[in-house]
């Protein structure tokens, strides 16, 4: 009787132990890329900043409020499959940030690319060709009291019809579900340029 | 009671060995890891000065390629940019050519050992630079024996990793007989 619930109790314990671990997870090392799935390579080429504004040289992206924080990532992302990957939905890019037991997350208000000066141009986050690195700006409103950061990627196509890009037409593509989270071992403030590193 | 017991274990380890395979189907894997394809399908890379035959010609890289965004004051269209060959052609043959079509150069992108988007040249561009160098265009008349000095112009993504350049001369209206491809060594971005 004891060596049967000796047995139970050690299937229970594999169980638990395997369901506990369900969604890939990686610290995110500056200029390393990674390979999610088969279908998407990213890379996190900078660390995350906070500032109250952002900006590039030819426009201002956001202003913080009182009490808030906007929090920039840079992602360099490909597209390994062989369509252009069009309306891809801020859902794609959830940002959570954790303060003792409480997390909070947050869609992008701001998607852009990141050293693009124009406008109305086709090679934007909204469609990525294949193969092609696409270097693109995240920005978040964020509370300032979270820490800890991770980005969970799960890509998902915003639009469901069919499109055209000059004078191709394109069917929605499909793709292998990826879902992974990216956690940030640093911060930095944009004013000040101090690091914060996050102890997990 | 003993028999309960083995369908609970059975049902919980069966319960682990179904969570052993992914439920995502992938895992986040450092690309260096990943494999990518090796490109040893991919034509080698033909270097700065070493002439490569086909027919009755002969190419060769006369520089290093450049990548530019404005060539001439004339900026490239949206993200592309420029992308300019010097080239030597020598008519190995015992009558003088001329009228190289402009499809006798094709460009093609290289990302992760794989090929992708085809370029054609811009025969306008290629032109127009030959004449700002006092240069001879892709098309003007080959003597036998001689080398044509010429710069080539295609409009590129400069993220691509690499380009490799299909050369098949032709006259107008005829058909390219013979066709060599080689890849393009590391270009000087501007």
């Amino acid at each position: 009787m004891k060596k049967h619930l000796i047995f139970v109790l050690f299937a229970v314990f594999l169980s638990v132990s395997a369901a506990a671990a369900d969604e890939p997870t990686v610290i995110v090392t500056q200029y390393e890329n990674y390979m999610c799935g088969d279908q998407f390579e990213i890379s996190f080429p900078e660390v995350i900043v906070t500032s109250s504004q952002v900006s590039n040289a030819s426009r201002v992206h956001a202003n913080a409020e009182k009490d808030e924080r906007l929090l920039s990532v840079r992602i360099k992302l490909r597209n390994m499959t062989s369509d252009i990957l069009h309306g891809m939905s801020k859902e794609s890019f959830q940002l959570i940030g954790h303060v003792r037991d409480r997390s909070i997350s947050y869609v992008p208000e701001v998607i852009t690319h990141t050293d693009y000066f124009g406008s109305g141009n086709y090679y934007t986050y909204d469609n990525i060709p294949p193969l092609r690195m696409v270097d693109i700006m995240l920005i978040y409103r964020v509370n300032p009291i979270l820490i800890n950061w991770e980005l969970r990627f799960s890509p998902q196509v915003g639009g469901d019809s069919n499109y055209t890009l000059k004078t191709v037409s394109y069917e929605p593509m499909d793709w292998e579900p990826c879902e992974g989270l990216f956690q940030f071992p640093l911060m930095r403030t944009g004013e000040t340029g101090d690091l914060t590193r996050f102890v997990r | 009671m003993k028999k309960i017991c083995h369908f609970i274990a059975f049902s919980f380890l069966l319960l682990f060995l179904l969570s052993l395979i992914p439920a995502h189907g992938f895992d986040i894997i450092p690309s260096k890891e990943y494999p990518f394809p090796d490109g040893s399908d991919l034509p080698p890379v033909l270097n700065v000065g070493v002439p490569i035959e086909c027919g009755n010609y002969k190419i060769q890289l006369i520089a290093q390629p450049v990548i530019s965004k404005s060539m001439h004051a004339i900026v490239a269209d949206d993200d592309m940019k420029y992308m300019i060959l010097r080239v030597g052609i020598t008519n190995n043959g015992e009558e003088a050519v001329g009228w190289l079509t402009p499809d006798s150069f094709e460009l093609r992108e290289v990302y992760r050992n794989r090929l992708y988007g085809k370029t054609n040249l811009n025969s306008l561009m290629s032109a127009r630079i030959s004449a700002g160098y006092s240069l001879k265009t892709f098309y003007a008349a080959i003597d036998p024996g001689q080398m044509l000095l010429t710069p080539l112009v295609f409009d590129v993504f400069p993220e691509a990793e690499g380009w490799i350049l299909t050369f098949s001369p032709h006259v107008f209206g005829e058909e390219a007989a013979d066709s060599v491809q080689f890849r393009l060594p590391k270009a000087l971005i501007q």
